[in-house]
């Protein structure tokens, strides 16, 4: 017995001094294991009288206990410190950049599109597309610019041969929508148009947006709300906004839309109008049971104020330095 | 258009409690672009002077001295070098300690030894670009000493306006003030017009032989004028604030004065040289006009003209032409004031693509209530200004039938109500109708009502409803809550969404770009060779001529601006029409709608942690297969070799097949190119025929998930380096069996540990069981099965 005490004593500071688990399972193997001292010294106890026997099993049942606590305190010792080294060695300098996070950009006229798009759809209208390359009846005379009508000479056409030309506005999506469906009709149509003209107010590709809408019940006061919202929702502020007349040969009651900027100045935003009888009429839709209202604007107009974008001639520049702002 | 406000309150009283003049025309239709003051800038001590001695320098040529009288003790000099400066002329005269717009403060000024206290003005120095370098020359009778302020009436402001193409009628001083009278339901005072009633017994022979085209001719003769008179200066200065340059010759100033008064063209010719007769005619064939310039024009059969019995003298309504023109000794004409058809005005215009502003106005139909009156205005002020000795009485020729009808609207209140959405009171539409000068019989609730006669632009029910509005004000109709009906439309699942595939570009780093349509014909020519281009007629430039084959000019024209501008790692996306002869096209033009993108430089910024690499065949292929996998499509799409886009490198391109459909093609730019457009970086382009990949779409199908683990076995396998990944792949998806087994080709190796012509590849297997754990027997089977099928096929030799 006194050799054990011995030994236990010795084995005690061994597991105060140990600094890793695989160490301290071999003291627990030394001492509690299949051969362990302890273990072994219990093995003998069946051989001793029972009241030697009482006496020693419990001395070597406090020592079991004494070791297991103490080697259970070590090993959350040590279990501590490893995860402390751990910790230690993912000292990283977190304000390096993270791991490629490019990403690219919408052309600001496709981000206001899109914006222009979501009102509408909310509103059940579907997107048409027209093509670009037009003849003059679907860009003129159909939306009644006949021959010498004045605004088809302020129009500054490209043309490409006697009757095709660029489509100097998305109005003329306005008839292909028309001879195709029947009323009601809900439509926007995005889309490129062209005129002859290049400078700094002005150039020679540039987008609008047309809409229209065909039902009963629909009136001047009903395009008026639509718009005012419309104007509501894009610029996400209350704006001052004002209704003058004006003219297209293809609507009656035909309006402008002006916003007034911070400058105060009022900025036109938006041509409108009930579509003109003759047209519907030409196209067979019953224009004394349906009303069309008809809207169109220029994006970059739209896209120059909510971004404030100075030069119109950036959009098409495609420098990367200006779409990167768009990210 | 150019107005001053003094000459349009000459026929209306403005009312200082009235809104701003320009906010009024512009909300009711006719848009005020532009108001300025006539004097941009302060202006003080300006004054009448006389010159009252002027001579030569003793010393200097071509210098005079000169002295002036504004009316106080003390006399200016001035040092000029003008020698039109005569004793007696009266000037404006701004003396040291004056002040000239903008703000000029004027000194005297010392000129080799004299000093000069002052600047006789020139129309510039008051007005700037708006006044011509002309000294101002006043009458005999203006006041020495007066304020030029007051004299001139410079207080004054000039507004310019946007008429829309209907809104003809206000081309003139009487069409705005008549505007302007109705929008604020005052009255239009009109100028008084002194008729001369003292007539001679002169007369012309006219004929008009097209009374349908010309129905309304009045004509008079003049005789003993003189063309050498000058007009007066308020007359001048009228002309030069709405934008007319006068003339040395007053007929011509006192009928552009008149056009812009009235709205009436006026033509006067030089009776004297007219031969016999004064006809308005049809021309037969090959007719020849001698226009002011000597130049020839051969008119068409059937154009209007006005010519006399030997010379055309001029295309009815449009312009006149070098014969019966007013000369400098001209003492007796005619003048003609007429009404053509607008029809036929407008025919003529197109016809000889001529406009003037003569057949501006006649091409829109002039007011037949005016004629006379401007007839009379125009006598009364040769009268006052060139002098008269013998006057015909007015001769006038007119034929009923031609002339034009006035429309006979009818107008329901309850139309009115649908149309605007909201009730304007019979009350107020009676009010507001009269106003505009419409005849109207009111039936109950509806009317009936003939617009005035100058506008032409007004035929049906709803130009009259317009006018109401306009008048009545668009921002006085509330607008009503949105009430619409619900419409359902069908978004369907199986379309791709072209923002789904922009959002996939933008956020694997492609910024999207738009360019012009139109490209340079030489780059698109060097690209497209064996291809035609639609080329406009009358493009911006030589190098905005074409339209588009495809979306690479423009794409590599952005990737050009761009690396001039030092960026180097470029993405890019466009999506639009490419424009396709092709004559089975509507308007012989196919419009294709497609979606490219180009990358150049490399793949990631360079970076702290990873390696850079240039950006290769290999990122677009990925993007391009993504797209696919969004369309859960990526397995029915082959890639095969490029024999058709030259513009591709031949080996490092491919073409992309949908169901055995060509819907695109990808790959480096041709080396030839590269070099040709002199650029260095790697450039990959790819281009989608976007309509063919758009519908379609598979909606996922969900299958069972195996509730048992995978296993994964990976192999690797030598193989000559011409077989590729796809056939290999190919042939391992052939094999039958019950498990599910996803196939990853995960490595290809060349090099040191290989023989030369041979490459290997691993492959990875995750085999799963939808009903039981796999067994390792299972595995080994199967695996074995994949093995021996690679060996058989392609004599693959397994690496260990």
């Amino acid at each position: 017995m006194n050799h054990l005490f011995e030994i236990i004593l010795k084995e005690k500071i061994q597991i105060k001094k140990t600094k890793n688990i695989a160490s301290l399972n071999l003291i627990r193997i030394k001492l509690l294991g299949k051969n362990g001292h302890i273990t072994q010294e219990t093995k003998k106890l069946h051989t001793l009288p029972k009241e030697k026997r009482q006496k020693i099993g419990k001395v070597l049942n406090r020592l079991k206990k004494e070791i297991q606590n103490l080697l259970k305190t070590q090993k959350k010792i040590i279990e501590n410190f490893e995860i402390k080294n751990v910790l230690n060695d993912k000292n990283i300098d977190i304000s390096l950049p993270g791991r490629h996070c490019e990403i690219g950009s919408f052309h600001p006229i496709t981000r206001t599109i899109n914006i222009i798009k979501k009102f509408f759809k909310n509103l059940g209208c579907s997107i048409f597309h027209g093509p670009e390359i037009e003849n003059d009846y679907y860009n003129f005379d159909a939306l009644n610019i006949p021959n010498y009508h004045p605004a088809r000479t302020s129009h500054n056409t490209f043309w490409i041969n006697n009757t095709c030309l660029l489509r100097t506005q998305t109005s003329s999506v306005q008839i292909r929508i028309m001879k195709n469906k029947k009323p009601p009709i809900r439509i926007i149509s995005p889309g490129k148009v062209y005129r002859n003209d290049y400078n700094q107010t002005h150039t020679p590709m540039f987008h609008q947006i047309e809409g229209l809408f065909i039902d009963e019940n629909l009136n001047f006061s009903s395009l008026k709300s639509i718009l005012h919202n419309f104007l509501n929702y894009f610029f996400e502020k209350k704006l001052n906004v004002r209704f003058r007349p004006s003219y297209f040969p293809f609507t009656k009651i035909s309006a402008e839309i002006d916003i007034m900027n911070e400058n105060k100045e009022w900025i036109e935003v938006l041509g409108c109008g009930i579509v003109h009888p003759k047209i519907l009429s030409n196209l067979n839709i019953n224009y004394k049971k349906y009303l069309g209202l008809a809207f169109g604007m220029g994006i970059e107009r739209l896209a120059m104020l909510k971004y404030r974008i100075f030069d119109l001639r950036q959009f098409f520049e495609n420098d990367l330095r200006f779409l990167k702002q768009f990210e | 258009m150019k107005i001053n406000k003094l000459w349009i309150e000459e026929w209306i009283k403005i009312n200082d409690n009235m809104q701003s003049l320009s906010t009024q025309i512009t909300m009711h239709g006719l848009e005020v672009n532009k108001v300025n003051p006539l004097i941009l800038g302060n202006i003080k001590g300006i004054l009448i002077g006389e010159i009252i001695d002027c001579i030569q320098h003793p010393t200097i040529k071509k210098t005079y001295l000169i002295k002036i009288n504004t009316g106080s003790n003390k006399l200016f000099n001035f040092i000029s070098k003008n020698k039109l400066f005569k004793k007696g002329l009266k000037i404006v005269f701004a003396s040291y300690k004056s002040t000239l717009p903008p703000d000029i403060k004027i000194k005297k000024k010392k000129i080799n030894g004299w000093i000069s206290e002052g600047i006789i003005c020139t129309y510039s120095n008051l007005f700037f670009s708006e006044g011509s370098s002309e000294i101002i020359k006043l009458p005999n009778d203006a006041p020495i000493g007066a304020d030029v302020y007051k004299y001139l009436n410079l207080n004054d402001q000039i507004f310019e306006i946007a008429l829309t193409p209907n809104r003809s009628d206000c081309l003139s001083v009487l069409g705005i003030a008549r505007e302007l009278a109705s929008i604020n339901n005052i009255k239009l005072n009109w100028i008084k017009i002194s008729p001369i009633l003292k007539t001679n017994l002169i007369t012309f022979p006219i004929k008009i032989k097209e009374p349908k085209f010309c129905p309304n001719f009045l004509g008079r003769i003049i005789k003993g004028i003189d063309v050498t008179a000058k007009i007066p200066i308020w007359m001048k200065e009228k002309l030069r604030r709405i934008g007319i340059q006068s003339t040395n010759n007053p007929i011509h100033d006192i009928t552009n004065y008149v056009l812009m008064e009235l709205g009436q063209p006026i033509n006067v010719y030089d009776l004297d040289s007219l031969n016999k007769t004064l006809i308005v005619r049809h021309t037969n064939k090959n007719e020849k006009f001698v226009l002011i310039d000597n130049s020839k024009l051969v008119l068409k059969k059937n154009t209007l003209v006005i010519s006399d019995e030997k010379n055309i003298l001029g295309i009815a309504g449009i312009l006149l032409g070098k014969y019966g023109t007013i000369k400098k000794n001209t003492k007796n004409i005619l003048i003609d004031c007429s009404f053509f058809n607008p029809c036929k005005i407008i025919e003529e215009t197109q016809n000889y693509n001529i406009h003037t502003e003569i057949s501006r106005r006649f091409a829109a139909g002039v007011d037949l209530q005016v004629q006379h009156k401007a007839i009379e205005r125009i006598s009364e002020l040769i009268l006052k200004i060139c002098g008269i000795k013998k006057i015909s009485k007015i001769i006038k020729i007119s034929d009923e039938n031609y002339l034009p009808k006035r429309p006979n609207i009818n107008l329901t209140k309850k139309n009115i109500d649908n149309l605007i959405g909201y009730k304007i009171s019979k009350q107020k539409i009676n009010d507001i109708l009269k106003r505009l000068n419409y005849k109207i019989t009111n039936q109950g609730e509806a009317w009936k009502v003939i617009p005035p006669s100058w506008r032409f632009d007004i035929k049906i029910e709803e130009d009259v409803i317009d006018e109401i509005v306009r008048i009545y004000g668009y921002d006085n109709i509330p607008k009503h809550k949105l009430n619409l009906n619900l419409y359902l439309k069908s978004d369907s699942e199986k379309t791709l969404s072209l923002n789904r595939i922009k959002n996939l570009l933008v956020d694997r780093g492609y910024n999207e770009v738009i360019t012009y349509s139109f490209v340079d014909p030489k780059i698109q020519k060097f690209l497209y060779p064996h291809e035609n281009s639609i080329t406009l007629l009358n493009p911006i430039s030589s190098k905005m001529s074409v339209m588009r084959l495809s979306l690479l000019p423009g794409l590599l024209e952005t990737i050009i601006y761009n690396q001039n501008r030092q960026q180097n790692k470029i993405r890019l996306f466009e999506s639009g029409l490419r424009f396709v002869p092709n004559q089975y096209s509507e308007n012989n033009v196919k419009q294709e709608f497609m979606l490219g993108g180009i990358i150049s430089g490399n793949r990631y910024e360079e970076q702290w942690s990873d390696k850079i690499r240039e950006s290769d065949f290999f990122d677009i292929k990925g993007d391009i297969e993504t797209i696919f996998k969004i369309k859960k499509q990526l397995k029915s799409i082959k890639f095969k070799k490029n024999n058709s886009f030259y513009v591709l490198h031949p080996e490092e391109s491919a073409e992309i097949h949908l169901n055995n459909i060509f819907v695109g093609y990808f790959g480096a730019l041709h080396p030839k190119i590269k070099n040709k457009l002199n650029l260095k970086e790697n450039i990959i382009f790819f281009e989608l025929c976007w309509d063919l990949i758009s519908k379609n779409c598979d909606i996922p199908k969900i299958k069972k998930i195996s509730k048992f683990p995978f296993n994964q076995r990976d192999i690797s396998i030598i193989v000559k380096t011409k077989i590729t990944a796809e056939e290999i792949l190919n042939e391992c998806k052939k094999i039958k069996t019950k498990h599910t087994v996803e196939i990853n080709l995960f490595n290809v190796y060349f090099g040191r540990f290989i023989e030369k012509g041979y490459k290997s590849f691993s492959i990875r297997f995750k085999i799963s069981n939808l009903e039981h754990t796999l067994k390792e027997t299972e595995i080994t089977k199967l695996v074995k099965k994949y093995i021996s099928k690679l060996q058989n096929k392609f004599h693959a030799i397994l690496k260990t």
